[in-house]
């Protein structure tokens, strides 16, 4: 069943639409991850203008974390606190990464360097978080019972906050930095950043696994209802049509990712979220080494042809 | 069967006129409506000459779709990666679609001055860009016919279906990505030495209609509440799946 979508230009399969948005729904429920890594090629794969797939995405992404969001915080699984403090970061960090993106779109190669360094972040994390949560499914075998979480110096830095979800008393300075990070990354890159502030979440704040899953989709919820309206209000680029299907499958999916989850354990979590890290990883070194069909990009600045 | 319509139309529309004009053409179809199940669209273009007096004459028909700007970025080689460089141009008001179709195999015959003289073909195209200096023009407006190729927006395989010695037909396929706006329908009528001889202008209007026009409009006339209701709509249905689950 071929439907047109308006706004992109073009018919496209209902049911392709509808299960490509049950399996990003359910990796968001899941791992707290946006999905846009997964969306975006494949809807550039359709034949969908790069600008129409991220913008429309950021929609669906909305509904599926959203989805996703609730089913959590009725598990009592979402740090309030935390994700507030991670997004006053986020919030600037994104709106100095736009003009960083600026200057640096004026001096030119720089962006190749930042896309290079995200692939180069991506193995690291994903190869690390498969170490760590291989050692420590080792342990939980043999019965060692871990320590709640590490302490590093970066929770003593001043301005202490007792985070009571999260069972944390530290510095307010780390997630306002982390927060920060990710959000320019966002800006700059076009990705939401769940691949970087999920894991940093863990490792470098010492939060409960299940709980960075449910703060992190909050954030992802704000971050996506934003950049939404602003997507359709500076360049009229959001399908509707396009994410009404997509966002059919993704709620759905989100629930059956949430359930899923909540029977697993932190480190199991962790251990197949390193896997996706590192196939993404995989698939956009690929990307980039394999001669292209075209050897060049079109973009319309007239978007409303 | 396809040239009843064909032939009712030459002696109703075109006869009358045919003695003034050594050259007439008209489009079947002069507007084409996007609706929810579009799948791509025809341009059927049919017309008369005048070839008593004009034997052996070439005729060329090229279709320019609605303009836009573009910009062409080319990707390198940086140590093995295939990334956007900064090799760059911009495309002003260069046509959405192209086509063109002949009654004869190859126009090398006629003079390139001619050709270039009238426009026709891609290569004697001219296409405004940003650049003062258009040292590699011709290197971007290939990638641009590639892209276009690559997604059925290139057509040039088409030719012009002469019956008898008077009456023409041809056809050229829209794909569904089809941008939509006013397609210009140029065609030329030069003689066996390749002078002009007449020429005639057509147009084929695409449009959305329906659901898609509306909701198409209203994100560029409310660009702020379409997005505040898309964000709002995506919040209620993750709401209701969420409500949904509960319960099961």
């Amino acid at each position: 069943m071929e439907i047109y979508l308006p706004i992109a230009g073009l018919p496209i399969n209902f049911f392709i639409l509808m299960s490509l948005g049950l399996v990003v729904g359910f990796l968001s429920g899941m791992f707290g991850v946006g999905g846009g890594f997964l969306m975006t090629p494949m809807l550039m794969l359709l034949g969908i203008p790069p600008a129409v797939a991220v913008a429309s995405e950021a929609n669906h992404i909305l509904a599926a974390s959203f989805s996703g969001f609730l089913a959590h915080m009725r598990r009592l699984n979402v740090d309030f606190l935390m994700g507030f403090i991670l997004l006053t970061g986020g919030i600037v960090g994104s709106i100095l990464g736009v003009f960083l993106l600026k200057y640096l779109l004026n001096i030119g190669q720089e962006k190749i360097f930042i896309s290079l360094s995200y692939i180069f972040i991506l193995i690291f994390v994903g190869a690390w978080m498969l170490r760590e949560s291989l050692s420590t499914l080792k342990k939980t075998n043999k019965g060692k019972i871990n320590k709640l979480h590490e302490h590093i110096w970066l929770h003593g830095l001043p301005f202490k906050i007792k985070f009571r979800k999260s069972h944390l008393y530290i510095s307010i300075i780390p997630p306002i930095f982390i927060g920060f990070v990710v959000g320019v990354l966002s800006s700059i890159m076009g990705v939401g950043g769940g691949f970087i502030l999920v894991p940093a979440m863990i490792y470098i704040l010492g939060m409960p696994t299940q709980v960075v899953i449910g703060t992190s989709l909050l954030q992802i919820v704000f971050v996506t209802f934003v950049s939404t309206i602003m997507h359709s209000y500076i360049n009229q680029t959001v399908d509707v049509v396009l994410s009404s299907l997509l966002l059919i499958g993704a709620v759905i999916g989100a629930q059956i990712g949430t359930r899923v989850m909540v029977k697993l354990k932190g480190e199991q979590i962790r251990f197949l979220l390193a896997i996706i890290i590192i196939i993404v990883a995989t698939v956009l070194v690929g990307e980039i080494l394999v001669t292209p069909k075209e050897t060049f990009i079109i973009e319309n600045l007239k978007e409303n042809i | 069967m396809k040239y009843c319509i064909f032939i009712f139309v030459f002696i109703f529309h075109i006869y009358p006129s045919w003695a003034r004009e050594p050259l007439l053409t008209d489009v079947v179809d002069k507007d084409i409506n996007i609706t929810a199940s579009f799948d791509g669209a025809k341009i059927v273009i049919y017309g008369a000459i005048d070839t008593k007096l004009h034997k052996d004459s070439i005729l060329i028909i090229n279709i320019l779709g609605p303009s836009s700007d573009l910009k062409i970025r080319k990707k390198e080689k940086f140590w093995g990666a295939w990334l956007a460089g900064n090799n760059e141009m911009v495309f002003e008001d260069a046509p959405g679609y192209f086509a063109s179709a002949s009654n004869i195999d190859n126009l090398d015959s006629i003079d390139d001055s001619i050709l270039e003289e009238l426009q026709i073909g891609w290569s004697n195209l001219i296409i405004n860009t940003n650049l003062s200096e258009n040292n590699n023009i011709d290197d971007y407006k290939n990638l641009l016919k590639i892209f276009y190729k690559n997604r059925g927006l290139y057509q040039t395989t088409s030719n012009i279906d002469v019956l008898g010695e008077t009456l023409f037909r041809t056809e050229f396929l829209l794909p569904a990505i089809t941008p939509t706006g006013t397609y210009n329908v140029k065609s030329f009528l030069l003689s066996n030495n390749g002078k002009l001889i007449s020429s005639w202008n057509n147009s084929v209007k695409v449009s959305k209609e329906g659901l898609a026009e509306g909701l198409y409009d209203y994100s560029i006339e409310h660009p702020f509440l379409y997005g505040l209701l898309a964000a709002l709509g995506a919040i209620l249905a993750g709401y209701i799946a969420s409500e949904v689950f509960r319960r099961i």
